[in-house]
């Protein structure tokens, strides 16, 4: 019995080495790729290889709304003074509880109109529409009745006037050039079906007209780790995928998409949490399947400042959400898997999803446990474990910081030595205790799953920082 | 032990990454003090200039030598580009006169920004353009640099490069450009050219003769770039324009966009075609209707009328759209339409409902701005 727990035990340890270097190295890879590639975008700046700022490609921006009467306002206030000439501003209350419509009505002195929708996409009836012209860029309220993130995504679609449209998180705030990058690739290459921006976080950042006036290292020690998560992830994976046309993400907090190919490719689906990846990985295969040559691209300067989750309840719901959305997502379109038609697409991105966020946690879980039945049967080498583990954790604490201080400089910010120290210190406890505790969440996330389905995800709102 | 080894490698990377991290913030540091002291210097050297040339009327030859072997680095053109936006702001036409006599300077670095890589390179037409070194003045080795550069793949050197080229306002020079950007394999959208030509800064009538003059030589793309720039700029294309939209062997795109053209600028003699265009009797050419609805609200009449108030019962939904926007532009009432508004086809209605709504609104919001 003992030889045959001893040969598994040395499968299992062959197992993680593998794992862990191949993690290692990916994370290597794309920090490199990532750091070089903001350092070659801010060399761009630098060198004003930029296109003209006056040139405005026309945006729908849709803001789906879920009991979001401390935002809503504050968001579309700051999407008035973006600057960028041509816009549409479209909000669909999706039923809420509170009063976000009539918050909006109220800041905006909106119009009740009798518009017809025409339906492109599926969704549920609208209850009333108000409109305002009176403002830099036209503003539409569509009530509707409750249906969830998606049918409310669909129904601003369809109520769209332009061909390309933005989605934007109520509780978001976009930077004031944020929609003049973001267009940019549609006027630097063809065929372009999808853009993702840059998601920072903004608890204890100040904005001013969407301009960041200071920026501090949040104070709650969650939202902190939550900056370097953002960084390593935003920075590592995004950056890396988008060289090979690759990103299976653009996040729902900001994306521009192209009308009539997401209308074609059926819109978002209802029955997933995690629609923006459905979505994304579903154009990829549309296009593919079709035959239609298409682009989707990441752009690291054009950033949405979001408010992450600062307590450890709402962090768990919503990588929860994350989680099960993203299976449903994999589980969707699992004949992307090893297909030589997918290219790259199939064989790096959806592959290091699948290992690498897919089925993490339970590998992670697995491990730990493993180690607990390796100890107790004395079994553990501790001290080639402890300089494993230390390594790993020094090796993805080093390439954490290189994330985070390459979009410090990259971005011309200032961070306090306090900021800085206080990342330092950080990034060596998410890696060592956050990540762990969210392993476990994230594989736990299924159990209950199917009664949520159709819910919004609801973290505590806060009023959002502008001045 | 070989797993030993990996680990050790990955060690030896982090000890790397940590001294390039610290190395490049160094670096980084000691490269803004250089720039700052680069800019320090310029500072100075061009304010003596300009009081120089305030004062004689010229400038120093030392200091175009100075600024000849200087401005080949591409860090020293920076300060140089900062240190002289700031004084055009306080004195632009003695930068203008300081400018215009390093003209020799610009072209003697014309052939060290060719050999650079394509982001430095394109620094140099930016500075062309933002100064307008090319205006009223055509250096040859200068233009040729820059249509070198349209062959670049990078968009960014390419639209610096035709910026460049509209600033020095001949109409020659653009039309040549247009030409080598013309190229199948290299994408430039549309829109660049269209918003570009409205920056050129010469003659419009002279480039819009010569863009049509050579209007067949250009791929359907760049034509409907073309055409769109001339909606937005010109009415005295009208004969031109009604030649393309007769002309059945032309895109699609190219007439939409004549069609569009007569929307904007009213042309009698191209009613009847936009009146035939506007009745949908294929649904494969329902684009045609739905522009041509849009278009007719140039022309209000009983006939436009008519022709409108039938296509609101259209069964596709650009066509009702763009017909009930157009009756609306054209001032039409609640009683001019009420036999729609309140018959029987609730889409048709219902649009028209919609359209006398947002008047009402924007009628509303004029008012309260007025008593505000």
């Amino acid at each position: 019995m003992l030889e045959i727990l001893k040969v598994f035990l040395d499968w299992v340890g062959y197992f993680f080495i593998a794992y862990l270097i191949g993690y290692s190295t990916f994370l290597f890879v794309s920090v490199v790729v990532g750091s070089f590639e903001l350092y070659r975008i801010h060399r761009r700046e630098i060198m004003k290889n930029i296109l003209p700022s006056d040139y405005h490609v026309p945006i729908t921006i849709i803001i789906p709304a879920y009991n979001e009467e401390v935002t809503v306002a504050e968001t579309v206030k700051s999407l008035l003074a973006l600057e960028y000439r041509s816009y549409e501003i479209i909000v669909v209350d999706d039923g809420s509880k509170d009063n976000t419509s009539q918050k909006l009505i109220d800041a905006f002195n909106m119009h009740l109109v009798h518009r017809p929708i025409r339906r492109q996409t599926e969704c549920q009836p609208e209850e009333f529409i108000y409109e305002s012209r009176a403002h830099k860029a036209p503003i539409t309220l569509i009530r509707k009745k409750n249906g969830g993130k998606a049918d409310s995504l669909n129904m601003g679609i369809n109520a769209s006037n332009f061909p390309y449209f933005i989605c934007i998180d109520a509780d978001s705030v976009l930077q004031y050039d944020s929609l003049r990058k973001i267009v940019q690739p549609i006027l630097e290459y063809d065929n372009i079906v999808a853009v993702g921006g840059m998601i920072r976080i903004s608890n204890d950042a100040v904005l001013e007209n969407g301009r960041v006036k200071e920026y501090n290292m949040p104070h709650n020690i969650l939202a902190s780790m939550q900056v370097l998560e953002y960084d390593r992830s935003f920075l590592a994976s995004r950056i890396l995928f988008d060289k090979f046309n690759g990103s299976l993400i653009i996040s729902g907090a900001f994306g521009l998409f192209k009308k009539d190919v997401v209308i074609a490719a059926g819109g978002y689906h209802h029955n997933t949490m995690g629609e923006d990846m459905e979505l994304v990985v579903r154009l990829h295969e549309y296009c593919t399947v079709n035959n239609i040559p298409y682009n989707i691209k990441y752009v690291s300067d054009a950033v949405c400042w979001t408010q992450a989750p600062e307590k450890l309840r709402d962090l768990c719901k919503q990588r929860k959400r994350w989680h099960i959305g993203l299976f449903q997502s994999m589980y969707a379109h699992r004949g992307m898997l090893f297909n030589s038609r997918f290219g790259a697409v199939s064989f790096i991105s959806y592959l290091y999803f699948l290992i690498y966020e897919l089925f993490s946690p339970f590998i992670e879980i697995f491990g730990v446990f493993t180690m607990i039945l390796a100890w107790a049967i004395d079994l553990l080498n501790v001290r080639f474990m402890a300089l494993f583990f230390m390594i790993y954790a020094v090796f993805s604490a080093i390439l954490s910081l290189s994330a985070f201080f390459s979009r410090i400089y990259t971005t011309n910010m200032k961070l306090s030595i306090g900021d800085s120290l206080k990342a330092v210190m950080l990034c060596f406890f998410e890696l060592t205790c956050l990540r762990f505790v969210l392993a476990w969440v994230r594989s736990t996330a299924f159990i209950g799953y199917r009664k949520k389905r159709m819910s919004w995800g609801r973290i505590e709102r806060k009023k959002i920082n502008l001045k | 032990m070989k797993i030993e080894i990996m680990i050790y490698v990955y060690l030896a990377i982090c000890v790397g990454m940590i001294l390039f991290n610290i190395v490049s913030a160094v670096l980084s540091r000691l490269r803004d003090k250089r720039i700052s002291k680069i800019n320090k210097r310029f500072n100075k050297q061009i304010l003596n200039e300009l009081r120089y040339l305030e004062q004689s009327g010229n400038i120093h030859n030392s200091h175009k030598i100075y600024l000849s072997k200087k401005l080949k680095r591409i860090g020293n053109m920076r300060s140089f580009d900062i240190m002289l936006e700031g004084k055009y702001t306080e004195k632009p036409v003695l930068v203008n006169k300081y400018l215009h006599s390093l003209n020799g300077v610009f072209v003697s670095l014309t052939s060290s920004y060719c050999k650079k890589e394509a982001m430095e390179a394109a620094f140099f037409p930016y500075i062309i353009k933002k100064y307008r070194i090319l205006h009223g003045h055509l250096f040859d080795s200068m233009t040729d640099m820059l249509y070198s550069m349209l062959t670049e793949p990078s968009i960014y050197c390419r639209e610096n490069a035709m910026q460049a080229i509209y600033t020095s306002g001949d109409a020659n020079c653009v039309l040549k450009a247009l030409k080598i950007v013309d190229c199948p394999n290299r994408f430039y959208h549309d829109k660049l050219i269209t918003d570009g030509l409205m920056n050129f800064n010469g003659s419009f009538s002279k480039l819009n003769t010569a863009l049509w003059e050579s209007f067949e030589e250009f791929s359907v793309q760049m034509q409907l770039a073309l055409l769109n720039y001339f909606r937005f700029t010109s009415d005295d294309y009208l004969e031109q324009m009604l030649k393309l939209l007769t002309d059945k062997n032309r895109d699609d795109e190219i007439r939409f966009a004549c069609i569009r053209y007569f929307g904007k600028y009213r042309f009698d003699e191209a009613y009847p075609y936009l009146l035939e265009y506007a009745v949908c009797r294929n649904d494969a050419r329902w684009e045609y209707c739905a522009i041509a609805s849009s278009a007719l609200s140039t022309y209000p009449c009983p006939k436009t009328v008519e022709c409108l108030k039938a296509n609101l019962y259209h069964r596709n939904w650009y066509i009702r759209f763009n017909s009930s926007l157009a009756l609306e532009k054209m001032g039409l009432t609640y009683m001019d339409l009420i036999d729609i508004v309140e018959g029987n086809d609730r889409y048709a209605s219902e649009i028209l409902r919609y359209r006398f709504d947002i008047r009402d609104m924007i009628d509303e919001e004029r008012r309260a701005v007025t008593a505000c």
